[in-house]
């Protein structure tokens, strides 16, 4: 039953894939963008993997959908028509697709345990965990500790991802000299006259943000984790913003305060590992943080996924930050 | 029974997407995705009870806090956008 | 359906009365755990967040000139 969901959910993805190919109105493109994050969500959900169906949606739905429009704001909303042949272009993608479906003739059959990828490390990791690190949520266990450096990587491509775009952003664009100051001031308000969103969306934020802490500390036990909790958190401050304004946003978290959180986040997690280098384990190694190892290995996940969260937090909202305020000129 | 659910909800998620597919104007489609929305939220909390994981509910109350941000972000895009060509165009409406 | 405003009023059907009786439905089937808890917390959510939303999105059609009088035909032959 599972794989007629799958397959049905994955009918609706190719039927969505295929619109937004063919729309030339940018902004159907993004809110099909939206659709398609919830559906590929909805099935990664049905394939019990559920720390990855909460990034996604929390990531895809919501905050890609802001940034796309942000990014809409300041640019045009209908595709040019393109010049030169689609030809070469579609030959290469259908061989490429041939290719790709002849591969998949010889993958194992979809939960097989006889399947390599259940076969070498991950039997391991099911029974080690138990052992040496002593929380329910294997995934957690895998992400923060077996495998902490690939984490490490990932908490650094975040945060140049974040440098990347603040330093695109930085350029000061060409002063228009018609109208000076008339323009800047209107974009600022935010959605200030509209009283019912405005007063239902300010009683939902502190319960986004408790929501979104509970998803950082809780991910030991369920699903979650830094970057879940931090794309929560920073979707609570980007409400706040598309209804105060984001000049009020920022009077609230400063751009200073926010590139703090960017490099705060990765300066934590790098000095975890070199804390239980100096303190005689290997790089990132937790179980030399406390007396008992499993009270380190918590020790060690706790405080580097609130690494993670912090530079996820910081990035996002940096990002949205640039768009937002880049009013058009 | 949650099989029935299941597929009562899949049917009108389809149904919302050939909406956002069709719709004439862009609000159509606006409307469809955030109609998209809620059903996920419905489809995640039965299909956490038919799996037997009562745990995996966080996930639709995450969803059903981050889709009302989508739909106020398009109206603060169409906010924008009508009053940036008040400003050029000088004419009011 | 000829006007947006008539598919906004049908949307909100479903996601008011649908959600209470689907999540209803479930809690019962849940009994009295953390489990209900959460799907009572999502209930309550959903009710407050799909009104609003469904505002937001007619007062954003107004803003752009979509009156409820008229189709959409007419709609786009005025704004191009």
């Amino acid at each position: 039953m599972t794989v007629l969901f799958g397959i049905f959910l994955l009918t609706l993805m190719v039927i969505t894939a295929l619109a937004i190919v063919h729309t030339r109105h940018l902004f159907v493109a993004v809110i099909l963008t939206g659709i398609f994050s919830l559906l590929m969500a909805a099935n990664f959900f049905l394939l019990d993997a559920a720390d990855v169906a909460l990034t996604e949606a929390a990531i895809g739905a919501g905050i890609s959908t802001v940034l796309f429009l942000g990014a809409l704001a300041l640019t045009g909303e209908h595709e040019r028509a393109s010049t030169s042949s689609r030809l070469l272009a579609l030959s290469v993608v259908a061989v490429t697709t041939l290719i790709v479906i002849y591969a998949t003739f010889d993958k194992p059959r979809f939960g097989d345990p006889l399947a390599p990828v259940h076969q070498h490390v991950s039997p391991w990791y099911l029974e080690k965990t138990s052992e040496a690190i002593d929380i329910p949520n294997v995934v957690t266990a895998v992400l923060a500790s077996f495998r902490g450096y690939d984490t490490l990587g990932e908490v650094f491509v975040v945060f140049t991802a974040g440098i990347g775009v603040l330093f695109l952003f930085g350029a000061r664009p060409p002063q228009n000299p018609g109208s000076p100051g008339k323009i800047t001031a209107k974009p600022g308000q935010g959605l200030r006259h509209y009283l019912i969103p405005r007063i239902v969306g300010r009683l939902l934020i502190p319960f986004i943000l408790l929501f979104g802490l509970y998803v950082q500390f809780h991910g030991d036990y369920g699903p979650g984790g830094g970057f879940q909790a931090g794309a929560i958190i920073a979707a609570a401050v980007i409400l706040y913003a598309l209804l105060e304004g984001e000049a009020q946003a920022l009077r609230v978290m400063p751009h200073k305060l926010l590139i703090v959180l960017m490099a705060g986040g990765a300066l934590l997690y790098g000095g975890v590992g070199v804390a239980s280098l100096m303190l005689g384990g290997n790089f990132l190694d937790y179980s030399v943080l406390a007396a008992d190892p499993v009270v380190g290995q918590h020790r060690g996940i706790l405080l580097i996924e609130a690494g993670v969260g912090i530079t996820v937090t910081g990035v996002l909202l940096s990002v949205f930050h640039a768009f937002a305020s880049r009013g058009k000129n | 029974m949650y099989y029935v659910v299941t597929i009562a909800t899949l049917i009108t998620m389809a149904l919302a997407l050939a909406r956002a597919l069709l719709g004439p104007s862009v609000y159509d489609r606006v409307l469809a995705a955030n109609m998209f929305g809620t059903k996920t939220v419905l489809l995640l909390s039965v299909i956490a009870f038919l799996y037997g994981r009562p745990d995996f509910l966080d996930l639709a109350l995450a969803y059903a806090l981050i889709n009302f941000i989508g739909v106020l972000a398009v109206l603060e895009f169409i906010r924008r956008r009508a009053s940036s060509e008040t400003a050029d165009n000088g004419t009011g409406r | 359906m000829p006007n947006l405003y008539t598919r906004i009023h049908a949307a909100s059907l479903t996601d008011t009365m649908g959600a209470v009786l689907v999540i209803v439905g479930v809690m019962l089937q849940a009994g009295v755990s953390l489990a209900a808890i959460k799907l009572a917390a999502i209930l309550l959510f959903l009710l407050l967040t799909s009104p609003t939303a469904s505002n937001a999105l007619a007062s954003a059609a107004l803003l752009a000139g979509l009156r409820p009088g008229d189709t959409v035909a007419t709609h786009e032959e005025q704004s191009e």
